[in-house]
């Protein structure tokens, strides 16, 4: 073999090194990129959602010995319960409103989560809405919880939204 | 003289190509090293929340806590005074050893928000005596108070040592 050839053949063998380590680099780094499931995160988001919006429907409200999923039922239909803020009589639609906001915040908000909370009836709409400014934005949720209460022929939908 | 040129310039085409050979090498292996050292953290932190979320979920489904009504089984209800029964409980060394073998070490609270915030009620309680890292998980549950007739709107958060 010519001494030119012998340093050709020296050559190559060093571009093949080079790309070696450039494939190994940038199989590693693609590997690591991949998408693995954030389990904390997928457990927190469900459990919080969900959950939240169920134990909050049984929660005791404070007014007339309701919870808030009797409380929001006469919201929506015949509005008979009076309950008290600060003294002022309110109607149970403002008083759920406005102690539901509070948990909301308390909570959620509190945790760095903003939220959409609604109500709404079938055939009449939406009765109530309570959201931070960011979720109003966002038109993407991470995670919601939508329940359907039956409420005479009519069902109350109840969606909370975390975004 | 020419040819002693020569063969000093070859041997620095030698000694240049045996360097970049060895850093291509060297490079090779810091990067592997860093990439491997990565890869074993984040499966530590993976296998971390997962012992957390698991350890969290023990804790909320415990019969042994629940309301005595049937719950919907999409959320958590505790009885009141079945938790404070518990934590009294786990002061007998062997019931606490029970316990400690099957949740570990952690610490259990519930945190009332509504009607009345700010009660606390901490019913398992193990710290190891050197804490090198804790992972908390919070679950919204509610807290029965069958003889005040109350249901507070509350979080379970279990704070698990390692």
């Amino acid at each position: 073999m010519k001494k030119a050839q012998i340093e050709i053949v020296g050559l190559l063998v060093i571009v093949i090194l080079v790309v070696l380590v450039l494939f190994f680099i940038i199989s590693f780094s693609l590997s690591n990129q991949s998408d693995t499931p954030d389990i904390t995160k997928d457990f927190i988001d469900h459990s919080l959602i969900n959950g939240f919006s169920l134990a909050l429907l049984e929660t005791s409200s404070g007014c007339a010995e309701r919870n808030f999923k009797e409380l929001l039922d006469d919201c929506v239909t015949n509005q008979m319960v009076s309950c008290y803020i600060e003294g002022s009589q309110v109607n149970s639609c403002v008083y759920a409103k406005h102690e539901i906001e509070k948990i909301l915040n308390d909570t959620l908000l509190e945790m760095g989560v903003d939220y959409s909370f609604r109500v709404s009836v079938t055939g009449m709409g939406e009765q109530m809405r309570i959201e931070t400014e960011e979720c109003e934005i966002s038109p993407i949720p991470y995670d919601f919880a939508d329940f359907a209460l039956r409420q005479g022929f009519r069902q109350v939908h109840i969606f909370l939204r975390a975004c | 003289m020419a040819l002693l040129k020569k063969a000093q310039i070859q041997t620095g085409e030698t000694i240049a190509v045996v360097i970049i050979v060895v850093f291509i090498i060297v490079l090779g292996i810091v990067f592997y090293f860093n990439f491997m050292s990565g890869t074993i953290d984040e499966d530590r932190q993976r296998a971390s929340d997962l012992d957390s979320v698991s350890t969290a979920i023990f804790v909320s489904k415990l019969n042994e806590l629940k309301c005595s009504r049937a719950a919907s089984a999409s959320f958590i209800c505790f009885d009141l005074y079945r938790v404070k029964a518990f934590n009294e409980s786990l002061n007998e060394p062997m019931i606490g050893s029970v316990y400690h073998s099957l949740i570990g070490y952690a610490n259990a609270t519930i945190r009332t928000y509504y009607p009345e915030q700010g009660k606390e009620y901490t019913f398992y309680s193990y710290e190891p005596s050197n804490i090198t890292g804790e992972r908390s998980s919070f679950i919204p549950v509610l807290l029965s108070d069958p003889v005040e007739n109350k249901k507070y709107f509350a979080y379970l958060e279990v704070k698990v040592f390692s």
